[in-house]
């Protein structure tokens, strides 16, 4: 069976406290005995970025088990998650029922066990490490799988080219069911860098004191936070110990890119704009620092290990990103079944991302298809159209970075209480959303919404 | 520092000091966040060092309630320096002017118009928090990127207006949010 360790022994500040190595080390040997089971299983860590969570996913590897992360699922979502993957062991808040098909079989750390009353029948695949969800926000869950392999890969590609070591301190600035927050925690761990835990959101005042407090030398964040950052004036004066400020999650304005470079490197320090997919593990490609003026709104190179490169591209150089490398998921699973299959996915993902080369150094220009990000969150626009359908006919096009325009067919102030419902219950601000009705919706011979029209529109 | 005009001399520690000034002194060095602390004679302010961990705004807040329970409706402006000044200041405000970008005042300053009252209530109810005043900046009450996007969704079911959330954190207060909020009329199709 495979297992991993991801570093040496791992260390954590639980906030600005130091958590004992004992302290540690008998978490992980407690959780190892709730974990206990006669064949690989699926740990459901439901908790996220605190001690247990953290433990937890931890022991899980070490047994050679397989993680699925999810921070804190609303009962719905973990309903699902449940139903589509029948971890055999779950962690979780402990403070809801218990849902069916469960008994509660212990504690971590004061996070509540539960155990699966029925042993699934299907079983896990030996090489499979994590499972995290993608999307299915409002419909049913899909996750990517991900080796053993591609974990380790893709913690010592990211370690190299960021020049990680033991001395750097990192801090939980993302959330772990998010690739690239897993990534931040391993990374550090697999060079015995210790990892200040926590749950706050470097748009908080707070988060920015803890940092100065523990002495966090790296953090990693995504465009939103950048932007966010950006209007209120920060800057890394009151954080001596800080080296090393990078991006994923998205594209950059290349004006940001300046700004953050400017200032980290006035602080002694650098900036690092990288690339990266789910399906690639976490990190893809990144701009060195020292780089960074030079080729502004690049993603850089790809990180060691990995190869990139445009399929077809066309007259101006835009093709689909294409990344070879160790870090290349096994494969998705929508059901428990999936789980027991092992490679299904070549070593080659065409990102769906259309990009272009320009002295070695590679821009991301936008989706392929349709699938939108908005604020870092991966949308199908029909999942919004579906729910907008009571109300009549509508389509969503990406207009602009964290913009989609609804055009909605007659009245808009009918659609106005399925659109609100679609901001809620994706976290989403109207201007990422906006509404804009048409008398009718274009569309093709075949009667099918006319989306290339549709893009037009946004820009007039 | 260290320019001296007539009314920000700071009296010398000998001057006795006022009950009130003591009681806001004593319940400011027993906050874990307060490393030192000196009060106006009036008791309308005070100069703290805190611990990085915490801002003016806490403590102000803090120090309300704390002053409530002890039966003393005050409400003190809270300045944060680095040092302490020498001696016991008049007034924090001209302090504060005189420091410059090295201190950072945080008073309260209740609504001034209804649209201020409401979004303050609101921001209040989101964060958990008593009170918000028109001049508390929306990070230093605590608020992040999820609670900016949790109290604009109800903004624009209550309000009708659209206001992103990078214009939320560039507006920072209350009252900057209300004139923004003032200057736009349901623009939902508006892109952005």
């Amino acid at each position: 069976m495979h297992a991993l360790r991801l570093g040496p022994s791992p260390a954590f500040l639980d906030g600005t406290e130091r958590v004992p190595a004992a302290t540690t080390a008998a978490g992980l040997a407690a959780a190892a005995t709730a974990f206990d089971a006669p064949a690989k299983a699926l740990v459901a860590v439901l908790t996220g970025r605190d001690l247990p969570g953290v433990l937890a996913y931890l022991a899980a590897l070490g047994l050679g088990h397989a993680a699925l992360l999810r921070e804190h699922p609303g009962i719905a979502a973990r309903d699902a998650l449940l139903t589509a993957y029948q971890p055999e062991f779950v962690l979780d808040g402990g403070t809801g029922p218990v849902p069916a098909g469960y008994r509660a079989s212990g504690e971590l750390l004061g996070a509540r066990v539960l155990a699966r009353t029925a042993v699934p029948r299907s079983p896990v695949h030996p090489e499979l490490a994590v499972l995290i969800t993608t999307s299915g926000t409002l419909g049913r869950p899909k996750a990517v799988r991900l080796s053993y392999a591609n974990l380790a890969a893709n913690a010592e590609s990211v370690v190299t080219a960021l020049g990680l070591g033991p001395a750097d301190l990192g801090i939980t600035s993302l959330p772990l069911d998010h690739s690239f927050g897993l990534s931040v925690l391993n990374t550090h761990l697999a060079v015995g860098a210790p990892v200040v835990l926590s749950r706050l959101s470097p748009t908080a005042r707070r988060f920015w004191q803890l940092c100065a407090r523990a002495g966090v030398t790296d953090l990693g964040a995504v465009p939103i936070t950048y932007r966010l950052l950006h209007s209120t004036g920060w800057r890394p004066a009151g954080l001596p110990a800080l080296r090393l400020a990078y991006q994923a999650g998205g594209p950059l304005e290349p004006g940001l890119a300046r700004h953050f470079g400017e200032l980290m490197a006035e602080h002694g320090g650098g900036f690092c704009p990288m690339y990266g997919a789910t399906e690639a593990t976490a990190r893809m490609a990144y701009l060195p620092p020292a780089e960074l003026m030079e080729h502004l709104g690049s993603v850089g190179r790809a990180v060691p290990g990995g190869r990139l490169r445009l399929h077809e591209p066309d007259r101006d150089g835009v093709g689909e990103i294409v990344y070879q490398g160790p870090n290349v998921m096994l494969g998705y699973a929508e059901h428990r079944a999936d789980l027991a299959e092992g490679r299904t996915h070549g070593d080659v993902l065409h990102t769906g991302d259309l990009g272009r080369l320009e002295r070695g150094m590679l821009y991301v220009l936008g989706r392929k298809d349709r699938q939108l990000k908005l604020y870092g969150k991966r949308l199908r626009p029909e999942e919004i159209e579906q729910r907008l359908a009571v109300a009549g006919p509508a389509a969503v096009v990406a207009a602009a970075p964290d913009t989609a325009v609804v055009f909605v067919e007659g009245d808009r102030e009918r659609f106005r209480a399925a659109w609100l419902d679609v901001l809620r219950i994706l976290e989403l601000p109207a201007e990422s959303l906006p509404l804009r009705e048409v008398a009718g919706l274009p569309r093709t011979a075949s009667g099918k919404v006319d989306l290339g029209r549709l893009r037009m529109l946004c820009h007039v | 520092m260290g320019r001296e005009t007539g009314t920000t001399a700071p009296k010398t520690a000998s001057e006795p000091r006022t009950a009130l000034q003591a009681l806001i002194e004593q319940t400011l060095t027993r906050h874990p966040g307060v490393r030192e602390a000196a009060v106006t004679p009036d008791g309308a302010g005070a100069v703290v060092v805190l611990d990085e961990m915490y801002g003016p705004l806490e403590i102000r807040e803090d120090l309300r309630a704390d002053l409530l329970a002890a039966g003393h409706p005050a409400d003190p402006a809270v300045l944060s320096v680095s040092t302490l000044p020498t001696g016991r200041p008049d007034s924090v405000g001209e302090l504060a002017a005189e420091l410059g970008e090295f201190a950072s005042l945080s008073r309260y300053e209740p609504a001034g118009t209804e649209l201020e009252a409401a979004l303050a209530d609101r921001l209040a109810e989101l964060l958990a928090l008593p009170r918000v005043g028109a001049l508390d900046d929306f990070v230093d009450l605590g608020g992040d990127s999820l609670t900016a996007v949790r109290f604009l969704t109800a903004l624009q079911a209550e309000f009708g207006a659209a206001v992103s959330v990078v214009e939320l954190f560039a507006a920072g207060t209350v009252r900057e949010l209300a004139r923004l909020l003032a200057e736009r009329a349901l623009p939902a199709d508006r892109p952005a």
